[in-house]
């Protein structure tokens, strides 16, 4: 540890009895939004703070401060620990980790110049305008941020991570009143301007959906066998198993930690989920959590049968006596580290696509995703659009389809697992507790689940 | 006056300020928090943060820029000029702060005498609070008291307004000892450290309902009790609908139908009651009411709907020019209770109140509860969404319910779909509400009646079978 940093720890006070984190940042984001005839808002923005935490034996304490000093700040983290005579709170052991990371973009968002994105964005909604002359409107959002963060410990971790993120999200109406539809496409990418260029034929793609879905009949509320695509699945399965996992929301929860433990089955033998740091350029590269934690990949669920049940910040690896998996991410400096998913991946299978959709009795086929949420009980999904398939043979869209189940019970429903693994990016991002959006990736081949509730929205 | 009023006022007079048309809204805000696990003190956390968001007109567009820096105006002022060139057409009334009080302060002051400390003794007596309803109830109590300093600076050429506001946020869920699967969650603001008087009642009434055998809907018409987080929910589309961005957009089920009648005419809606101001100031159970929305508009009292009537929107300034009406004071980054500069600006309800005339049933939900001879009560609802883009049903699985039968609470009702019309449940089967109202925040903030409907069902939402 640095003689700076141990000044730090010792100005506050801190004791060895004590551990203590420094957590500071420094982001630039960039916002556009079109809507209407044009471009409606343009924001710049300069997000500069840091957070500590002090963790001792009459509890832990969090403060965050735009204008406080690390060492002010210690001193009050210290000082309301003591005052509110909390419990002590264990953190697992982590060897310190020393060390600069950053991911990999072949096109920086954050050096192009703010004129050239702007003109390569409007020229998407000039083009969405003006597809087909049913087509109402158009909306974009644009986020871009580039971030420094610098985590030290007062157990020698002292960690520099550049963070880069971006996401467009593209939705085109079509009609108006009660028969307006909308066809949307979504990227994302870590910071790389790459994955925002050439986009005009989805632009034309979206458009088209729109344009279709006004006509397209409401679908009838039913149970479906339904196969979704890569893009959807590794949604399903970050909101379904993936948020089972993490650690916080099985605490105390004996019935969860009983269906997930190591050892049960609870799919077929063709379904594996994994949770890992990522690869450089992944929405959801983590290589070193925001404790300073360095981290692993982890085997969720192997073969149907669970694996490793939990992602851990080092607060409940000590409450479950398991190894801190590098899972612990805070939105931003405002926020304390929570266990939180990072790059979620369905391992491939060995179904062709296009033999899972020609099993299809009377089914559908659900691309992309919109929205959704779940309370780790039940689950509901909308996705970007949905076609009804009859036997076997894909027909028109139809409308308001809200794919519904049970968490637990959704992952005996597969009945197939494709071969090729979607790795794209899109703009979803994960929410919990406040903290939203934090960048993941969800990455899976089709999959098809069997009996699924849809409600017609 | 605080070192940021001091550091704005400064800025607003160098050459530099006043050579430009600019409106900035700066945010002073403390949170002092204790997490809650089973009663007993989890963590402890605080934050202080300064933000701000500028607006400037360069050659008739704007340029935004946000910043967590304070102490250096002007650098805020050139990035968002930056993005001036670009940005969307401005007109003169998007600069008039008419209707605030330049170079006004306002303290909404907490009660009571707060001593030399404000915080670390009241976060105590509301974490003993939790303590004893924990013992009282015999559920196990999670969740968070926060303590709220937060100061709103609105400057530009003409002056500053400054509005501080002082409240408690204790938000927390109950959970059953034997049961974990019942989950009783509840938010609430108040000028004092203490537990909404609805509570105890309330969770002395649901810790029955553990280990309950699960139940299905049934299948013939019952008298449909909805609890505030619920009747939230059902309340969303027309609210949403009485949106200026919604009706602009073409996305209000009410477009064509301002001044038509869509509930019973016993009830009407109002956001920024003066009644309920009053309630607020005392320290009882209520909502923040700003003095100014983040546009620097006056916020003021609404009735949006009057006697089952939705006669009036509510506006931001930009849906507001387009309306070619005046801002109603309802535009917000965020929303009053805590207001974020970097996000855009919506039209947004912080206080709407849903009153009654002359149908209050009972003063509270266990007086309700043991006059229902055959009925559901439904907590809340998991992903309910309009049935269409422009429909009054609203469908969604029923997070937590219960099955009332001779006044006694007989089973639980869980992950089952409901369809739910408002226009029947608070217009032609409307029956009452009990004298209590929570409070509610999310899409937007209110405080809210049990509901009661007669005669409603069933009440299933398609696809569920008997």
């Amino acid at each position: 540890m640095t003689a700076v940093i141990l000044k730090l720890f010792a100005a506050a006070g801190l004791t060895a009895a004590e551990f203590a984190e420094i957590r500071s940042e420094r982001t630039r984001l960039l916002s556009l939004v079109w809507r209407g005839a044009g471009l409606d808002s343009a924001t710049s923005s300069r997000d500069e703070g840091g957070c500590v935490r002090v963790v001792g034996p009459s509890g832990s304490s969090f403060v965050s401060y735009t204008e406080l000093d690390p060492v002010g700040a210690l001193r009050h983290a210290r000082q309301q620990a003591t005052i509110l005579s909390g419990e002590p709170v264990p953190f697992a052991v982590v060897p310190p980790v020393v060390g600069h990371y950053q991911g990999e973009a072949v096109e920086p968002a954050d050096q192009m110049a703010v004129v050239d994105k702007i003109a390569l964005l409007a020229s998407y909604h000039r083009q969405a305008l003006s597809a087909h002359p049913a087509v109402t409107g158009a909306l974009i959002y644009y986020r871009e941020s580039a971030s420094h963060v610098r985590i030290v410990t007062s157990e020698g971790t002292e960690v520099e991570v550049e963070r880069r993120d971006l996401t467009l999200q593209i939705t085109i109406y079509a009609g108006s009143g009660s028969q307006r539809a909308a066809g949307s496409l979504s990227v994302g990418s870590a910071g790389d301007l790459v994955a925002v260029r050439d986009l005009a034929e989805q632009v034309e793609q979206a458009a088209a959906t729109a344009v279709d879905l006004q006509a397209a009949p409401p679908l009838d509320a039913g149970d479906y066998d339904v196969v979704c695509d890569g893009a959807l699945a590794g949604i399903w399965a970050h909101e379904t198993l993936g948020h089972l996992a993490e650690a916080d929301h099985q605490r105390g929860d004996s019935g969860l930690i009983r269906a997930l433990r190591p050892g049960h089955r609870i799919g077929p033998d063709f379904l594996t989920i994994t949770d890992s740091p990522g690869p450089l350029t992944a929405r959801g590269h983590v290589p070193v959590d925001d404790e300073g934690t360095a981290a692993k990949e982890v085997v969720l669920v192997g073969n149907g049968i669970v694996d490793t049940p939990r992602v851990h910040d080092r607060a409940t690896a000590a409450a479950f006596r398991e190894t801190p998996t590098g899972n612990a991410r805070a939105l931003n400096f405002r926020h304390p580290p929570l266990p939180r998913l990072r790059t979620t991946i369905v391992a491939a299978g060995s179904h062709e696509y296009d033999d899972m959709i020609s099993s299809l009795g009377r089914g559908l086929l659900a691309r992309g995703f919109l929205g959704g949420q779940t309370d780790r009980i039940g689950f509901t999904f909308t996705p970007a659009e949905c076609r009804l398939v009859i036997d076997g043979q894909v027909g028109k869209l139809v409308r308001g389809a809200v794919l519904s189940g049970d968490v637990l019970g959704t992952f005996a429903s597969i009945d197939a697992i494709g071969r090729r693994v979607w790795q794209g990016e899109t703009s979803a991002s994960c929410g919990k507790q406040g903290q939203w959006p934090l960048p993941v990736s969800s990455w899976s081949p089709p999959i098809k689940l069997r009996g699924v509730r849809v409600l017609a929205g | 006056m605080s070192w940021l009023a001091e550091q704005i006022s400064c800025w607003a007079h160098t050459p530099r300020a006043r050579s430009r048309r600019w409106q900035l809204l700066a945010i002073d805000r403390r949170d002092d928090l204790v997490e809650i696990a089973s009663a007993a003190v989890d963590a402890v956390r605080s934050a202080q943060e300064l933000s701000a968001c500028l607006h400037v007109e360069v050659n008739g567009r704007v340029g935004a820029a946000t910043t967590s820096r304070l102490d250096d105006l002007d650098r805020l002022l050139a990035e968002a000029e930056t993005l001036a060139p670009f940005g969307p057409v401005t007109d003169q009334a998007d600069w008039t702060t008419s209707g605030i009080q330049h170079n006004s302060r306002v303290l909404a002051a907490p009660v009571g005498d707060l001593g030399s400390d404000p915080r670390a003794e009241p976060l105590e007596s509301a974490t003993d609070a939790l303590r004893r309803l924990q013992e009282d109830t015999r559920l196990l109590i999670h969740g968070t008291v926060d303590h709220v300093d937060q100061t709103v600076h609105f400057a530009s050429p003409a002056g500053t307004h400054t509005h501080r506001d002082v409240f408690w946020a204790i938000t927390g869920v109950a959970e059953g000892r034997d049961d974990p699967g019942l989950q009783l969650p509840w938010s609430v603001w108040t000028r004092r450290p203490q537990l909404p008087g609805y509570l105890p009642a309330w969770l002395s009434l649901a810790q029955g309902w553990q280990n309950l055998p699960q139940v299905q809907l049934p299948n013939c018409p019952v008298d449909l009790v909805l609890a505030p987080p619920a009747v939230h929910t059902l309340l969303t589309p027309l609210v949403s609908s009485l949106s200026g961005a919604s009706v602009l957009s073409g996305r209000s089920l009410l477009s064509e139908r301002l001044t038509q009648p869509w509930l019973d005419p016993r009830l009407s809606l109002v956001d920024g009651c003066a009644g309920e101001r009053q309630a607020v100031a005392e320290g009882a159970d209520g909502l923040v009411r700003p003095a100014f929305d983040d546009e620097g508009a006056p916020c003021q009292e609404l009735r949006l709907i009057s006697d089952g009537v939705p006669v009036r929107l509510y506006h931001s300034r930009s849906t507001a020019a387009v309306a070619q009406t005046a801002s109603t004071g309802h535009g917000f980054r965020g929303n009053a209770l805590h207001r974020k500069p970097a996000q855009p600006v919506t039209p947004v309800l912080n206080h709407a109140v849903l009153q009654v005339r002359g149908a209050d049933l009972t003063r509270g939900i266990a007086e309700l509860v043991s006059a229902i001879d055959h009925g559901v009560l439904v907590e809340s609802l998991l992903g309910a969404q309009q049935k269409g883009r422009l429909s009054p049903i609203v469908e969604g699985r029923i997070r937590l319910g219960v099955l009332i039968r001779r006044g006694r609470v007989v089973g639980r009702i869980g992950d089952q779909p409901v369809a739910l019309d408002l226009r029947e449940i608070l217009g032609a089967r409307f029956a009452g509400v009990t004298e209590e109202a929570w409070a509610v925040s999310r899409l937007w903030s209110g405080r809210l009646p049990f509901v009661v409907a007669s005669g409603v069902g069933p009440a299933r939402g398609s696809g569920c079978t008997t």
